[in-house]
């Protein structure tokens, strides 16, 4: 995905040929790959000649975004587990209401003695 | 077989002695947490560690003096005192036909459920790490203050202290849209607070304390002290930025909880209790946390009390165990 954004469209071809070092992988495994990203709906692609074209269907921060939210969701629900202590406890409720009477709470502490209950 | 029978019955006893004091540790944790107004939440927070350590303190070390003698003897460091037990029950690696058969079958089910239950744990804190470290890649790192902190992309979900050792705080870049500057401060203060108590590593020692108790009162434990710890990183937070304000900042962040993720949210009860504690000035002391070095001291005077009490403890389990006949 990183060569397939750095580009405005790419074939694997291009995509293996940017892909050197630790990161090179064999022809097949960068088509392939390239194929399930579209199955997935993150590149789109047409016919270039013999070869697949593809362009990405989300911006890197899209994607990065939606990954990350996936990700949050995961983490928020081990909240109190061995090393994980969130300012908010994502695991239960809480209403509208209830926020509505604190805020009414905090703003009466906020006006001083008067507005104490 | 004499080594596998002495650890089935060693594992049913440590499973009888943790259940046993699970309950009442649970009972009395539960009576501290409800001392609020009396004792400060660190205070309260301390307690709800040492105790929920207690079930898997008391196991380990009744555990440890039971088997010291025998192991002592397969060691060669003590003479073998077996002829001596004509006439109870005899707990012993080297001798182990008179382990009773009960405590063998209660040690397998017992070493079994330990052992399910520490793979969980282990694949839980596994699949945790994993996700926060590829959500941590995506997000960019601050090391200005003493504990390091990460912006994430994605929704205002998250503000939260991570790490048993390589402690940071992590929080959602897009908080900062949400939560006016003085609001952000406050929570970020509250995670920093977290984590100079060292709240993470105490929660991942409650969750290895949690394979000793019962499947409900592990959970049932760490609740007691988040809930506590929670309140007196609120009172940390506010020394700094001011007890409304950090108010404030958890309305607001419940509030984008219930925006942003539909169904999550968090507990109504616990949300007004930390509100109306920050609101009311007598409770908003800062007292450091001690649970950590009074979990530390008791190891050391459980080992000692092995050490010098082990023979007793030894026959003594031998004694009670021997009451059925």
């Amino acid at each position: 995905m990183a060569v397939a954004w750095s580009l405005p469209t790419s074939t694997a071809r291009e995509v293996c040929d940017r892909l050197t070092g630790r990161r090179e992988r064999a022809y097949t495994t960068i088509m392939t790959t390239m194929d399930r990203l579209h199955r997935k709906g993150l590149l789109d692609r047409e016919k270039d000649g013999q070869a697949w074209r593809y362009r990405p269907t989300v911006s890197r921060a899209e994607f990065e975004r939606a990954l990350a939210d996936g990700l949050a969701v995961e983490i928020l629900a081990s909240h109190g587990a061995a090393g994980l202590a969130a300012f908010v406890d994502a695991a239960a409720r809480v209403d509208e209401e209830l926020l509505d009477q604190l805020t009414a709470l905090i703003e009466q502490h906020r006006n001083g003695p008067k507005g104490k209950r | 077989m004499a080594a596998l029978v002495f650890v089935l019955a060693c594992a049913g006893l440590a499973g009888l002695v943790g259940a046993a004091v699970s309950p009442l540790a649970l009972w009395r944790s539960q009576r501290a947490a409800a001392a609020r107004g009396r004792r400060s939440a660190a205070a309260r927070a301390d307690s709800a560690f040492v105790l929920g350590l207690a079930p898997a303190l008391a196991a380990l070390g009744v555990v440890g003096g039971t088997a010291l003698p025998s192991m002592l003897t397969a060691a060669g460091l003590m003479a073998d005192h077996c002829d001596d037990h004509g006439h109870h029950v005899h707990l012993c690696l080297v001798h182990a036909s008179e382990t009773p058969v009960w405590l063998t079958a209660l040690g397998a089910v017992a070493l079994t459920t330990f052992v399910i239950r520490a793979l969980r744990l282990a694949a839980t804190s596994l699949r945790r790490h994993r996700s926060m470290t590829a959500l941590e890649r995506l997000g960019t790192i601050d090391t200005r203050s003493r504990f390091p902190v990460v912006r994430v992309p994605g929704a205002p979900r998250l503000c939260l202290a991570t790490g048993l050792f390589r402690r940071r705080v992590v929080y959602s870049a897009s908080l900062a849209e949400h939560l006016p500057p003085a609001e952000l401060a406050a929570a970020l203060a509250h995670e920093a607070a977290h984590l100079r108590r060292r709240d993470t590593l105490s929660l991942g020692l409650l969750s290895l304390a949690g394979l000793f108790t019962f499947p409900g009162a592990a959970g049932r434990f760490r609740a007691l002290f988040l809930s506590a710890a929670e309140e007196a990183c609120d009172a940390e937070a506010a020394g700094e930025h001011g007890a409304e304000t950090v108010a404030r900042a958890l309305v607001a962040a419940a509030r984008l909880q219930l925006t942003v993720a539909s169904g999550l949210g968090f507990t109504g009860n616990t949300l007004a209790a930390r509100v109306a504690a920050l609101l009311d000035a007598a409770a908003v002391r800062t007292t450091p946390a001690r649970a950590l070095a009074v979990a530390l001291v008791l190891l050391a005077a459980s080992g000692a009390a092995v050490g010098v009490f082990g023979l007793d403890v030894h026959h003594a389990v031998e004694t009670v165990l021997s009451l059925p006949d």
